[in-house]
């Protein structure tokens, strides 16, 4: 008994100290503005807007509960600012729960202010505790809090339509993270996924749909430059080696199309310096399996293998080659960072040399060495829905 | 405290303190004011007993005649004690005997009375002792010493599943509230004579027996002496079931953790005394204590030595898992949700936020005012009579689960972590294990909602500390997983199979480490070599 006793101020200590202490971070959940997306734009004046989509938890039940109609899931609330944090801090005056940035894992940006430059603006989203560093990062075509007010008809809202394309690995997928060290490496050109939102089809009310990853928008200086194609896209994500699941189609001695899916790939750059000469070789392994063939050649065939096989590595070199010569002499933007790759092999001349690197950059041989193989020809192993004697032995 | 004030009281009333508890007769005497011998005059052995046990309705005094000249009188004690056995096998050869016989009290057991039992009494203290535990005292006229005979029948309990600890393969049968019968059942699956059952008796009124069970040569002579010596201890007015005894022999009295096992189970019970460990019985009811014990022991089924030790191991880790889950769920889903939203995947607390809109309290509130009304329903449910347990657990599973989420009281996620947390805290073999855990549930919710998953970390970090230095009779309550012991992990992380447990567990077992022969697991080839 006694030593309880003597234990009493210590409990109430520890008791005091667990009650009393006033910086509760405690927050329920209900008084919570769940942000799902973040849109920054600029505004005519130069300073910044920030659009916020955020969950109506009322909402959110399915149907068959609910009841009462077809509430909207999310709502879009926007405000300027001098910068990000000033926007933000009053766009939080217009929603009377507090913001949260935990689960927002979409950040759009509008071109118009990714032109005038990322770099400054970057800052808030990673020096912020809440933000997600593992929060994609897009840039949209046009305005991007138009995205934030799209009523997806299959996903919940448009910020998990985005996230979910980012993670098919179809087009690229980047993420704050990366992003923060791309805006740090060698090379001063990065790229990022490039949004606009999909037309509707025409039975549709005009706000069911989804924004969609159209292309790769390029920044060089930490702004940017332009936009590439969706087949451009393809192209760079060769060489970024994010090549994952994705369909190959070629054309054999011009006789129809062959499509390959999966296709894997694995890259490796490797550079060399030859006195003045700066040379670099892509050599890519890749491997697929026939998905469709719409040619008379039978691809078990170890004959006509080879010849699948030859088309295969030319259309895989062409794409490569293509795409970076682009890079090399429209664009002269180095978003593979070849910069990097000549950094880690050549240290004592890249110091020499990285003050020149943009004039340096156009010049690079660049050869592509391609070895490609066809693994598996699918179910059947001639050409399906074609007589046999029409099939080219 | 309880403790010294009883010592005081036995100061007041027992002059002396017992020295061992072999010497029960001591201890008796302490009841009778003038412990006297017998005497040579009936009327006056009788009449001290009658003082004795004055205004005792139960205590039936036979007088009768033996071979027309001597007087005899039958004392015993109603309801605990064999009548008809009383009339066929002493009274009635009594009444028949010819006057040639010999009816010194000796003689009378050798060549009289059919009983199997008799002893020869010559002082009121054993007479007493004797009469308590159903004896039937003889006194004749002339003899300065009487006959205790063993005619003790009272009514006993049908041996019966037990309650607490019920498994789908093993013996059916548990203990009963009789001690001889717990006893015998202890005998039954240990033959060997190694197998100790020494009594002694405690409580001042009650005189309640108790058996120390152990196999010699097995359990640590000095866990034994230990044992014995915590119980010769004890000093209290009575008796009434073993958790007096186990609260006044543990090591740590203010610990929530039990650290003796309770078991109704005979198989149990034999099993740890297999391995080293000792057991105490308790007249009047069925619960048997075992030491020492560590928490593996806790968490280990009898079930789990019957069936495939496949089964048995994938058991065990489901319990673990919940019985940490039976501590912590609460508490984690309280900090997560109070403090750490970006924990949660999207989706799912997209769809919290949903559910929780309606609901007025904070997470905290919500978590305690669900897990006390658990509680409550729980500790009813127990107490009930069997004929509306069965309403009051519809109006229970109805009111909470189902009308206080669509009141918009509580939250349904809320009530799904409850009812797991409540069913994973019976997943724990020993019920009263569970029960400290789910106590101490309830404090780190309150670190939780105070201080977040650190808070938690805090509070969980004080139950190991705790645990840590906790002892079982010297055994560590951790060991094994502290200070990790390979050789043991056979039978507490994994249930090894029978054929690989070789050796007894290392901390009880040590005087007898190796359990079986090696090499026993079967082969086909075996038979040929």
């Amino acid at each position: 008994m006694r030593r309880i006793i003597k234990l009493l101020p210590l409990l109430w200590l520890l008791a005091s100290s667990v009650l009393l202490t006033s910086c509760w971070d405690r927050t329920e959940l209900n008084d919570l503005a769940l942000i799902t997306m973040l849109a920054i734009d600029r505004t005519e004046e130069g300073g910044i807007r920030t659009s916020a989509q955020i969950i109506i938890p009322q909402n959110q039940r399915s149907g068959a509960e609910g009841g009462g109609g077809e509430g909207k899931k999310t709502i879009m609330r926007s405000e300027q600012g001098m910068n990000i944090s000033d926007a933000l801090s009053r766009l939080q005056r217009k929603v009377p729960r507090k913001l949260f940035w935990g689960q927002c894992k979409v950040f759009l940006i509008g071109e118009d202010l990714a032109k005038t430059g990322l770099k400054e603006h970057f800052d808030f989203l990673v020096r912020h505790p809440q933000p997600r560093e593992r929060a994609y990062i897009f840039i949209s075509k046009g305005p991007a809090s138009d995205a934030l007010e799209l009523i997806p008809p299959i996903e919940r809202n448009s910020s998990e339509a985005l996230r979910e394309l980012a993670q098919l690995q179809i087009s690229l997928g980047v993420t704050l993270e990366e992003t923060s060290i791309m805006l740090k490496r060698d090379s001063d050109a990065f790229a990022l996924p490039y949004v606009t939102i999909l037309k509707p089809s025409k039975s549709e009310d005009p706000l069911k749909t989804i924004p969609y990853i159209k292309g790769t928008a390029m920044f060089k200086n930490g702004r940017m430059i332009g936009a590439l194609s969706e087949k451009e896209t393809q192209g760079v994500m060769w060489v970024l080696n994010e090549i994952e699941d994705y369909t190959v189609t070629f054309n054999p001695e011009g006789k129809g199309a062959v499509s390959l899916k999966p296709v894997k790939a694995d890259v490796k750059l490797k550079p060399l310096i030859k006195g003045d000469k700066w040379s670099l070789t892509v050599s890519i392994r890749a491997e697929g399996d026939i998905e469709e063939n719409n040619t008379q050649l039978d691809p078990v065939d170890p004959k006509i293998q080879i010849v699948l096989e030859q088309a295969f590595k030319d259309s895989v070199r062409k794409r490569i080659e293509q795409c970076i010569n682009q890079q090399q002499h429209r664009w002269n933007a180095d978003i593979f960072d070849f910069a990097g790759v000549f950094h880690r092999k050549y240290p004592k001349q890249w110091e020499k040399h990285k003050g020149d690197w943009d004039s340096l950059f156009p010049k690079i041989a660049v050869s592509v060495q391609v070895e490609a193989h066809i693994l598996r020809p699918g179910l059947v192993n001639v050409p399906g829905g074609m007589p046999q004697e029409e099939v080219i032995h | 405290m309880t403790i010294r004030r009883t010592s005081r009281y036995f100061d007041r009333h027992v002059k002396q303190q017992r020295p061992s508890h072999h010497k029960q007769d001591e201890q008796s005497r302490a009841e009778i004011p003038h412990d006297t011998e017998l005497t040579d005059r009936l009327d006056e052995n009788v009449g001290t007993i009658g003082n004795i046990y004055s205004s005792c309705s139960d205590v039936i005094y036979r007088h009768f005649v033996i071979a027309g000249s001597i007087r005899a009188v039958m004392i015993y004690i109603e309801g605990i004690t064999d009548t008809n056995g009383i009339e066929q096998f002493v009274i009635a050869p009594l009444l028949k005997a010819e006057q040639s016989e010999d009816f010194r009290p000796d003689q009378l057991l050798q060549q009289t009375l059919s009983v199997a039992e008799g002893k020869a009494v010559s002082r009121f203290s054993q007479c007493i002792d004797y009469l308590s535990r159903g004896y039937a005292i003889l006194l004749l006229e002339h003899e300065a010493s009487g006959l205790a005979l063993g005619m003790a029948k009272w009514e006993k309990r049908a041996l019966e599943e037990p309650a607490a600890e019920v498994g789908i393969r093993g013996p059916r049968e548990g203990f009963t509230e009789t001690l001889r019968v717990n006893t015998s059942m202890l005998r039954r699956i240990i033959k060997s004579p190694r197998l100790k059952l020494e009594t002694l008796q405690l409580g001042e009124y009650t005189q309640t027996s108790i058996v120390l069970a152990y196999i010699e040569g097995i359990a640590e002579a000095s866990l034994v002496e230990e044992v014995r010596s915590r119980l010769c201890r004890i000093e209290i007015d009575g008796i009434l079931e073993s958790g007096y005894i186990e609260e006044l022999i543990e090591d740590s009295p203010y610990s929530p953790f039990p650290q003796l096992l309770n078991t109704e189970r005979p198989d149990v019970t034999s099993a740890c005394l297999l391995e080293g460990r000792v057991a105490i019985l308790v007249e009047g009811t069925p619960f048997v204590l075992v030491a020492p014990v560590t928490m593996f022991t806790m968490l280990q089924a009898a079930e789990d030595y019957y069936q495939r030790f496949w089964i048995s191991t994938i058991t065990r880790w489901l319990r673990y898992f919940f019985s940490i889950a039976s501590l912590t769920l609460p508490a984690v889903y309280v900090a997560v949700l109070t403090f750490h939203q970006e924990m949660i995947p999207g989706s799912l607390l997209i769809s919290m936020a949903a559910s929780r809109e309606a609901v007025p309290f904070p997470a905290f509130i919500e978590a305690l005012m669900m897990e006390v009304s658990f509680e409550a329903l729980r500790e009813a449910g127990v107490r009930l009579p069997k004929q509306v347990g069965a309403a009051i657990s519809i109006v229970g599973a109805l009111v909470i689960g189902q009308a206080a989420v669509q009141a918009g009281l509580v939250s349904a996620p809320m009530v799904i972590v409850v009812a797991i947390t409540g069913i994973s805290s019976f997943m724990i073999p020993r019920y009263f294990a569970g029960t400290a855990l789910r106590m101490l549930r309830f404090p780190l919710i309150i670190l939780a909602s105070t201080l977040g998953l650190l808070g938690l970390i805090l509070g969980i970090i004080a139950i190991v500390v705790h645990m840590c230095t906790l002892r079982s009779f010297g055994v560590p309550y951790l060991s094994s997983s502290s200070t990790p012991i390979w050789s043991e992990f056979k039978d507490t992380i994994f249930r090894a199979p029978w054929w690989m447990m070789d050796t007894r567990p290392s901390l009880t077992g040590t005087t007898n480490y190796t359990r079986q022969s090696p090499n026993q697991r079967p082969e086909q080839d075996r038979g040929e070599q």
